[in-house]
């Protein structure tokens, strides 16, 4: 018997340990409050843990409400989001990932809780531009970037030009006003032998589209833009605004304005090719702020938005952080509207900007910030005021991220045309908006 | 293996003197236990194996039949994937690629292999230990790491290769980001993880020979070159084929290394079944595609390992 | 041969300067690495190649604490350990099992084995992902451990049941004949037996678990639950990596793999070899 006892204790170890792999992760729910907010969110990092002040300070400013914050990583949140919002401890606020495939999913399955009346109620529709409110709208027939609101967005991120002031003086050359002089100022820091623009486009390359999808953001129009991204009107990919885009960036890799070897550089070492002193100026998102800020003093570097053809302003890539949504079954939606109206505050948006992280709505004029975050708060700003702020393009389509990627290499290396490049990309866009009927 | 189970006999029977309890007449298997004694030490393995590998295996094999997103109930649509799989330029110019990193997985570092080999016929070198350990270090560094340290290495602007190029006066080159470099470059960085392994096989099994062959050859006349074509080279068949199969499976399975440095590109240079793979099932979230690539890739690996060994053995059986 | 007599003596200076440079070959890119990771980034612009004023492990805390390394370290321990105690002891078992208890019908259930040796896990990644997500064990350290370690068996189950099968059936009779039961007789007789093969196994599941990246990165995408080769591949793109720190997180993840398999070098590589000629 006693090997049978001990084969019985490691099958019974077997099936607890079977049991307890194929329990999802429980949440134990307490008992319902009526003054109790359940957030999910997903930031991380400084502005991560900024919330538990923002959070503290709601509570204080409404005494007898308890926030319950789980913190996630998006993806986390976006597996388990969709089954969480069925249960019964589903959170009241979340942060929902936007586009079809999230947002658009919960939407279908009427989880996702229509903003319109709070907006209408709280001023949020003036407090964004419509572009930007834009993409977290859906029909009832699930259709995206028009219709209900569905989630408010408390964060934000805009792409840029960051511009090294040093060298900038040292070689006697000024912030362009419009993008002929922009080109312009390229050809004269190379030819005075200074690296015009930062760049590295191994792997994944999105630096290198970043220029041509900048360029393209000045030439075609918020209509198109919008008609893209969302998958409405059909509308073609394989435009002339398009192939010239395409052809003024592989024009500046044929002429050298890029860091030499830049093909060889993996992407992620992008900031390493600009800070510290490596380059005149860099293309990229807010979001390398903070490493370039640390690479330097206070006021060393600067940020502004590549002027527009013949001076005429247009569109900035850039776009919302991820939106915070309410969910249908909530138990205190009108608690939630108010927890979302502060998150878009005044208040709160000032202490996103003083972390150095760009809020969605408008600063105080008297924060302090590093001059850098103020320079892309005032583009950022500028952009969502002229309903100017773009997309990133490889929303578009799954597949259109890897193929930028691989296209771009391709595009600055010469071997294909522009309109080759635009023809690919069209290609892939309509081969998925096909897919979808 | 083969051998192995032809060659395992049956437990002799031994008649003891006295029966005390417990004690029974041993047959092949000791099959006085319980039948489901042998079954009771299975289970445990069976059911993990079965649940997270088998059944997903078989998982993937339907799914290969459908078109699905992960989410909606997947649609039949039978033999559709593989049809488009033939047809699809992306496939076919990584499924190219994975066998161009044969070449640099497998015959390149066997030759080297062989070469430095025939160098320590007959020789025991002492510190061989140190050598071995050190030469297999590349197989233990983790995937990643080896992508990582190898970017950095060749990059163009701040690695040691364009340090030592410009020191020569030399200029450096955009190793992994050259349309025509790159794909040779990643596969030199393949050679460069697997002929460690090759060597390691390969003076183990040398050691193994038996000494008096090369006396015998000796004696017939044979010089240095000679003995390691008709001894060394025999003695170590076995190695061989092992070496033969472990990194053609590797160069088929690359991933890690692509993902990591040039995510297939420049353009489509370095792409390869996996990383489509990837790409199909959890980017684009065509699962009942993906399902199918990992079918051909799975068949692939199967079919050329077998092909391979087949030919090793018809190859070196007569030699 | 005396390898130095004179006739043989040029040829075996050729093998070592031959050997030497393969090995050089070899470790250089770790070496540099290493170099690089005591260094500060003004040291490193200098030179690749000078040495560090000092050996500091400023790059090696700030790679652990600000680099999220020692998250990425837990977990890594978190999925290894657990791995390789069950894939091991349930090889054991069903070696143990297949070689010589060979219960009716086990030609064909190792067969059943043995496709999980010759099948790549690509193979079963993409359905295991979904069917995980269903039951909320994406980003669950139970779904990184298991599938691993349902591979791993199956290599293991193979290895020990040619382990077993090497014992010496002498040794297996003694065992039953002072009146052991199947478990006893397992534990006290053979498993010491066969313990070269275990500490082989062990030391291979244990590199090629920490090892691990595709599995690794499909099914467990969220930071929080990353392994080290995981968080290396995504920590370059961090606000904190430098090169020194990114050769310091190299150092945290490949390390403790080496040492592991410096101490057990020559069982490894004799395990590695003995058992590659049986397969």
């Amino acid at each position: 018997m006693k090997r049978f006892s001990r084969s019985m204790l490691l099958f019974m170890l077997i099936a607890v340990m079977a049991c307890t792999a194929a329990l999802p992760n429980l949440k134990i729910s307490a008992v319902q409050e009526s003054q109790k907010l359940v957030v999910w969110d997903q930031e991380t990092g400084p502005y991560g843990d900024l919330f538990d002040t923002i959070n503290a300070n709601f509570e204080k400013a409404h005494p007898g409400v308890k926030i319950e914050r789980s913190r996630y990583t998006l993806d986390d949140l976006m597996n388990t989001l969709p089954l969480a919002m069925t249960q019964p401890d589903a959170p009241d606020v979340a942060q929902v990932n936007q586009g079809q495939t999230s947002m658009g999913r919960l939407v279908k399955a009427g989880l996702l809780l229509p903003l319109d009346d709070y907006a209408k109620k709280y001023g949020w529709d003036k407090l964004f531009s419509e572009g930007l409110l834009a993409r977290n709208r859906f029909t009832d027939q699930v259709e995206f970037g028009t219709g209900h609101l569905f989630g408010v967005s408390v964060s934000a991120e805009i792409v840029g030009v960051y511009w090294n002031k040093k060298i900038f003086k040292d070689n006697g050359v000024e912030v362009p006003k419009t993008f002929e002089d922009f080109e312009s100022l390229l050809k004269t820091l190379k030819d005075k032998g200074v690296v015009p623009l930062a760049m590295a486009t191994s792997g994944n390359a999105i630096p290198g589209f970043h220029v041509f999808s900048t360029i393209q953001h000045l030439k075609v129009t918020r209509q198109w833009m919008d008609d893209f991204i969302f998958g409405r009107n059909n509308v073609s990919f394989d435009i002339p605004e398009n192939q010239e885009a395409a052809a003024i960036a592989q024009n500046w890799a044929k002429a050298g304005y890029y860091t030499p070897g830049y093909e060889g550089i993996n992407s992620d070492d992008l900031p390493k090719t600009f800070v510290p002193d490596k380059a005149a100026m860099m293309l990229s998102g807010n979001w390398y702020a903070a490493q370039v800020i640390e690479a330097g003093k206070p006021g060393d570097y600067g940020f502004f938005a590549v002027p527009g053809f013949g001076g005429k302003p247009g569109m900035t890539i850039g776009g919302p952080g991820i939106p915070f949504g309410i969910s249908k079954s909530s138990k205190n939606p009108d608690l939630a509207a108010e927890y979302i109206n502060y998150l878009v505050s005044q208040e709160v948006a000032d202490q996103i900007a003083s972390i150095g992280q760009l809020p969605a709505r408008a600063i105080s004029k008297d924060v302090k910030i590093d001059p850098l975050l103020k320079d892309m708060i005032d583009v950022y700003n500028d952009a969502n005021a002229r309903n100017a702020v773009g997309h990133y393009i490889d929303w578009a389509a799954p597949k259109l991220f890897e193929e930028l990627g691989a296209g771009t290499q391709e595009l600055f290396a010469q071997r294909i045309t522009p309109k080759e490049f635009t023809a690919r990309m069209q290609k892939v866009y309509a081969d998925y908006l096909a897919s979808r009927k | 293996m083969a051998r192995e189970i032809e060659q395992s006999r049956p437990i002799p029977v031994a008649q003891p003197a006295h029966r005390a309890r417990g004690q029974r007449r041993l047959r092949a298997g000791l099959p006085w236990l319980h039948w489901s004694t042998g079954y009771f030490y299975l289970l445990p393995a069976l059911i993990v194996y079965g649940v997270f590998a088998l059944l997903p295996m078989a998982d993937t094999l339907r799914a290969s039949f459908t078109q699905w997103d992960g989410l909606n109930p997947p649609v039949y649509v039978g033999l559709d994937n593989y049809a488009s799989m033939l047809q699809d330029p992306a496939f076919l110019t990584a499924l190219a690629h994975n066998l161009y990193f044969i070449i640099f997985s497998s015959v390149l570092p066997i030759l080297i292999a062989l070469v430095v080999t025939s160098l320590l016929t007959r020789r025991r070198l002492p510190g061989m230990t140190f050598f071995q350990t050190a030469l297999f270090l590349p197989q233990i560094i983790p995937i990643t790491v080896v992508g990582v340290v190898w970017t950095w290495i060749l990059n163009p602007a701040f690695g040691p290769v364009a340090e030592i190029l410009r020191a020569f006066g030399l200029s450096s080159r955009p190793w992994l980001g050259d349309f025509d470099l790159a794909r040779p470059v990643i596969g030199l960085i393949v050679t460069w993880m697997t002929y460690g392994l090759c060597l390691v096989l390969f003076l183990a099994g040398v050691q193994r020979i038996d000494t008096d062959l090369f006396d015998a050859a000796e004696i017939d006349g044979a010089n240095e070159f000679r003995q390691f074509m008709v001894v060394t080279l025999p003695g170590i068949r076995n190695e061989l084929g092992v070496a033969l199969v472990i990194t053609m499976i590797e160069a088929l399975r690359l991933f890690g290394l692509i993902f990591v440095t040039t995510q297939g590109g420049p353009g489509k240079e370095t792409y390869v079944i996996a990383f489509q793979l990837y790409q199909v099932a959890f980017i684009e979230t065509q699962v009942g595609y993906g399902a199918a690539i990992a079918v051909v890739l799975t068949l692939l690996i199967v079919g050329l390992s077998s092909s391979v060994l087949w030919l090793h053995r018809r190859v070196m059986g007569d030699w | 041969m005396n390898i130095w007599k004179p006739r043989y003596r040029s040829r075996t200076i050729l093998a070592y300067v031959v050997l030497g440079l393969c090995t050089t070959i070899a470790l250089a890119p770790l070496l540099l690495i290493v170099l690089t990771a005591f260094k500060t980034e003004k040291e490193l612009t200098l030179s690749v190649f000078s040495l560090p004023a000092a050996f500091r492990l400023d790059n090696f805390a700030e790679a652990w604490e600000r680099g999220k390394f020692s998250l990425y370290f837990r977990n890594s321990l978190i999925v290894v350990a657990p791995t390789v105690v069950i894939s091991v002891v349930f090889s054991v078992m069903g070696g143990y099992a297949f070689g010589l208890l060979k219960p009716p019908g086990q030609r064909a259930l190792f067969l059943l084995f043995l496709i999980g040796v010759a099948v790549p896990f690509e193979a079963a990644i993409v359905p295991l992902y979904y069917r995980l997500r269903t039951f909320g064990m994406i980003n669950n350290f139970w779904g990184l451990i298991l599938p691993q370690a349902a591979l791993s068996i199956a290599f293991g189950v193979f290895w020990m049941r040619a382990a077993f099968l090497a014992v010496p059936p002498e040794l297996v009779e003694a065992a039953v004949i002072d009146g052991a039961g199947t478990w006893t007789s397992l534990r006290k007789v053979l498993v010491p037996l066969v313990m070269p093969s275990v500490l082989t196994l062990i030391v291979l599941l244990s590199v090629w678990t920490w090892n691990e990246f595709l599995l690794v990165l499909v099914l467990a995408p969220s930071d929080q639950y990353r392994t080290l080769p995981v968080g290396l591949a995504f920590f370059r793109n961090s606000r904190t990596a430098s090169v020194t720190l990114q050769a310091a997180g190299s150092l945290i993840v490949a390390l403790p793999m080496v040492v592991l398999f410096t101490i057990f070098q020559r069982q490894f590589i004799r395990g590695m070899t003995s058992g590659a000629v049986r397969g």
